[in-house]
């Protein structure tokens, strides 16, 4: 393919990526990566380093376009962004020596264990107000909007949260993915915080975390203007219209489609790193 | 929550009758979108004038990217990036822009720094100095 068409297909791919990934919540890194992997045939490691700059351009463009007013929870994600771009720093230390092989197939269980949990949403459980010492310590306890005012939250196994995004961390590094639902699960699940509250700092914790391995991933060689340019433009693009429509928009078939997508890519993946058509 | 005095709102505008959010917590909040919302716009304008710059200079060549060969040093270090892209090199300035787009958390993790430093809180002045440093340490730390 010639420079013209190839740089607007991948555009268009990537502002289709960025605005279902928006929409739906589960970002648009995870999509990005099979698209010029199997679609284009591009280099896993070039789509790597693409896909973070998307990810960073993602996560920027919708904390710009839309103010959650109150939900992010500033504290909690600066504590936990120390073990997330630690992580990061790891993961790409890691990925210098793993097998693309290898990285296809851990990309493509990922996949599917994202396109699985969006199709099992947790029950939702009352908000939970009592204190945990090591929380009231860091004082990370906090308040969100409701109809009826400000509901007051507590925070709990501060260091479980902190290890699995640690984990995040090192994930979104060696896949070039934003590691989104780990973290949600992380701070949702395991550290009890408000569900709102935990996607809008989770988005607020993504940039700051792929930032941190796309330092690396720069120095290293793996970021080619000519194909990152369109792809951070495209989700950039994407994730800002996404997030303007999402207050109007009925996800909920979208949800659905997005997760089938996923978890077709996901097999794909698994395929390519299994036969080593790579 | 250290106490940070309450600010009030300009005699002109009546206050609204119910606050969801103690205002100096949303307006920190604002700031800090306005911040990144000026620094995206920014690295997209970038991108976008040097992704026009090349396909001027390079429409009909062929896009090979199968197999991965590193990227020259230009087009990897900050300082040779920023040193070909004001001399308007089409691919550096993309990857200026990129690189731009790439500081946008580190301004965010900034501004949280002085946010904290600003209010007295210690705590969190050394936790958000201990994200900057692994942010600076990826970018500019040389690890490859």
């Amino acid at each position: 393919m010639t420079v013209l068409p190839f740089t607007a297909l991948v555009f268009a791919g990537s502002l289709l990526a960025g605005l279902l990934g928006s929409l739906t919540g589960l970002g648009g890194g995870g999509i990005i990566i099979p698209m010029l992997v199997v679609a284009f045939g591009v280099d896993l490691k070039y789509a790597i380093g693409a896909s973070l700059i998307a990810v960073i351009a993602t996560s920027s463009g919708a904390a710009a376009a839309y103010v959650k007013e109150g939900f992010t929870n500033i504290r909690i994600g600066m504590l936990l962004e120390v073990a997330t771009t630690l992580g990061a720093l790891l993961g790409a230390w890691i990925a210098l020596g793993t097998p693309v092989s290898v990285l296809s197939i851990i990309f493509g269980i990922v996949l599917f264990w994202t396109a699985w949990s969006s199709m099992h949403p947790p029950p939702p459980r009352p908000v939970d107000t009592t204190p945990d010492p090591l929380a009231t310590r860091l004082r990370l306890d906090g308040t969100f909007p409701t109809p009826a005012g400000l509901q007051p939250y507590g925070v709990h196994r501060v260091p479980w949260g902190f290890g699995l995004m640690f984990g995040a961390g090192i994930l979104s590094a060696l896949l070039g993915i934003g590691s989104g639902v780990v973290k949600v699960i992380a701070m949702d699940r395991v550290m009890r915080v408000p569900f709102k509250v935990s996607t809008t700092t989770s988005n607020f914790m993504i940039g700051v975390t792929a930032a941190a391995s796309a330092g690396v991933y720069l120095h290293r060689g793996q970021i080619d203007p000519n194909l990152a340019a369109p792809v951070a433009f495209g989700a950039l693009v994407g994730s800002f219209a996404g997030a303007r429509i999402l207050p109007r928009a009925n996800v909920r078939w979208l949800r659905i489609m997005f997760a089938a997508i996923v978890a077709l890519s996901g097999a794909q993946m698994i395929w390519k790193g299994v036969s080593g058509s790579l | 929550m250290t106490s940070t005095p309450p600010t009030t709102p300009p005699l002109s505008t009546p206050p609204p009758p119910q606050r969801d959010v103690p205002p100096p917590q949303r307006d920190v909040e604002t700031w800090l979108s306005r911040v990144l919302a000026v620094g995206v716009l920014f690295a997209a304008f970038i991108i976008v004038f040097g992704g026009v710059l090349f396909l001027r200079a390079h429409t009909g060549e062929r896009v090979d990217l199968g197999t991965f060969t590193p990227q020259p040093p230009r087009l990897t270090s900050p300082a040779a990036i920023f040193h070909d892209a004001l001399r308007l090199n089409p691919a550096a300035v993309m990857q200026m822009g990129l690189l731009l787009l790439v500081l946008t958390p580190v301004l965010r993790v900034i501004a949280s720094l002085l946010l904290f430093a600003l209010k007295r809180d210690m705590l969190y002045t050394i936790i958000s100095l201990l994200v900057l440093g692994a942010l600076l340490l990826g970018l500019f730390g040389g690890m490859k």
